[in-house]
């Protein structure tokens, strides 16, 4: 449940979400395992579960924040400050850098790259094509870098 | 220009060494011929060494005892039909959950197995049969008298005592199959009885027990004929959650002094 824990952290930036999201992922398998028709494997059905529940929450809050906060990117950099034992410089950057991804840019970095995931994990999981995985890792770590680069600058 | 968009999107692949050599070699080529594509090479293999320095993960600022308590809170979640049965949410997300511990792409790959043993316990359960009808005999057998019921339940107790002991001291080693068939045919055999005492008058504690051991033969009738040490380990793990062994040692001490009675008889 930590992976899962990871991964819903890494959407939603916080940890009583992260919590809330894994969860409920849990409670949402076991009771409609019934469903689960084989067609993808366990592992992923469940990582898909997790990330469905992670974006359709981002999609919540974006909205909210639409209409209650004028200036987008305000949220995250509050949560970035919240998070516990967070360490500044580079760490921060990087969670700062990737929270600032796209949403579907960031799901596939996250699985991608920072869990290791096949591409055909990644498709499986966010139900588009392998294609779509690849451009949206290679848009997705361009911007990381162009982001870090301009973070790195900020702080000199 | 559609080609070097094709390239420029394996270059990742090609960093993490996932291409096949046919491939590789032709990104390669590519690369040496293709300065921007070179120029995004280096950048992403840049990048991906900045991230991999992002070493803290989440999950590690919980202590513990929050991952330890973690199925619990879950199990708290589920409808209440879904709690009472057998701890098995428990036992479930529990497997699931350090499943999930490993890294992904291992833990995709074993949850076939986890999987199969959740489903194995929860699918199979209402495609299985029980072709018992205790209901039908306690409704027209009478009711029966005071010595009857504690023979049948003391006689309950110690066949499934050893069911369970025999159950929890399996130990076979990960992935191996296990001939669970026998076991399956006792509990049919006990879940039969269990039904026609739980129509029984018993006392609150006896009738919880019963309830308690039920839970773990419809398990057990349910499972496939051979199971993985997983399907196993989900009923060992709901026999330890529950404390049936020691609860149903007391119990067969207790009666043993006659302390078995009917609810209605204290009134």
């Amino acid at each position: 449940m930590r992976g899962a824990y990871d991964v819903a952290h890494s959407f939603v930036h916080d940890h009583d979400a992260a919590e809330d999201i894994v969860q409920d992922a849990f409670v949402r398998a076991y009771t409609s395992l019934r469903t689960f028709r084989g067609e993808a494997q366990f592992g992923t059905w469940l990582y898909r579960i997790v990330v469905n529940i992670s974006l359709n929450r981002l999609k919540t809050e974006r909205r909210k924040a639409e209409r209650e906060i004028p200036i987008l990117g305000a949220s995250a950099i509050v949560a970035t400050e919240e998070d516990p034992g967070h360490a500044a410089g580079l760490q921060e950057h990087l969670e700062r850098a990737l929270h600032e991804l796209p949403t579907l840019q960031r799901a596939v970095v996250i699985l991608r790259h920072l869990d290791g995931m096949s591409t055909r994990e990644v498709s499986v999981i966010l139900q588009c094509s392998e294609g779509t995985v690849k451009t949206h890792l290679f848009r997705g770590m361009e911007k990381m870098r162009k982001r870090l680069e301009y973070l790195k600058g900020e702080e000199i | 220009m559609r080609e070097h968009a094709q390239y420029r999107l394996l270059l990742y692949d090609y960093i993490m060494d996932e291409l096949q050599n046919e491939q590789r070699a032709q990104v390669e080529q590519h690369v040496r011929r293709c300065r921007e594509c070179a120029e995004s090479l280096e950048r992403l293999r840049e990048t991906c060494q900045t991230l991999e320095r992002r070493a803290v993960r989440p999950s590690r600022l919980r202590s513990e005892g929050y991952w330890e308590d973690f199925a619990a809170r879950v199990e708290g979640r589920l409808p209440e039909p879904e709690r009472r049965r057998l701890h098995l949410p428990r036992a479930f997300i529990t497997s699931v959950g350090s499943l999930l511990q490993m890294r992904p792409r291992i833990a995709i790959g074993t949850g076939v197995a986890v999987a199969a043993a959740v489903l194995g316990l929860l699918l199979l359960r209402p495609a299985t049969t029980i072709d018992v009808e205790p209901e039908q005999e306690a409704r027209t057998a009478g009711r029966p008298t005071f010595e009857e019921n504690s023979e049948r339940l003391s006689s309950y107790l110690r066949q499934s005592r050893t069911l369970l002991v025999g159950l929890t001291n399996t130990d076979p080693p990960a992935e191996r199959q296990i001939d669970l068939e026998p076991e399956r045919l006792a509990s049919r055999r006990l879940l039969k009885e269990s039904r026609y005492l739980r129509l029984q008058p018993l006392d609150a504690r006896s009738a919880n027990l019963v309830t308690d051991v039920e839970r773990i033969m419809i398990e057990l009738a349910s499972a496939q004929g051979t199971g993985t040490a997983p399907n196993l380990s989900l009923i060992q793990d709901g026999i330890r959650e529950r404390n049936l062994l020691f609860k149903i040692r007391m119990a067969e001490q207790a009666y043993s002094s006659s302390r078995f009675v009917y609810a209605s008889d204290r009134r």
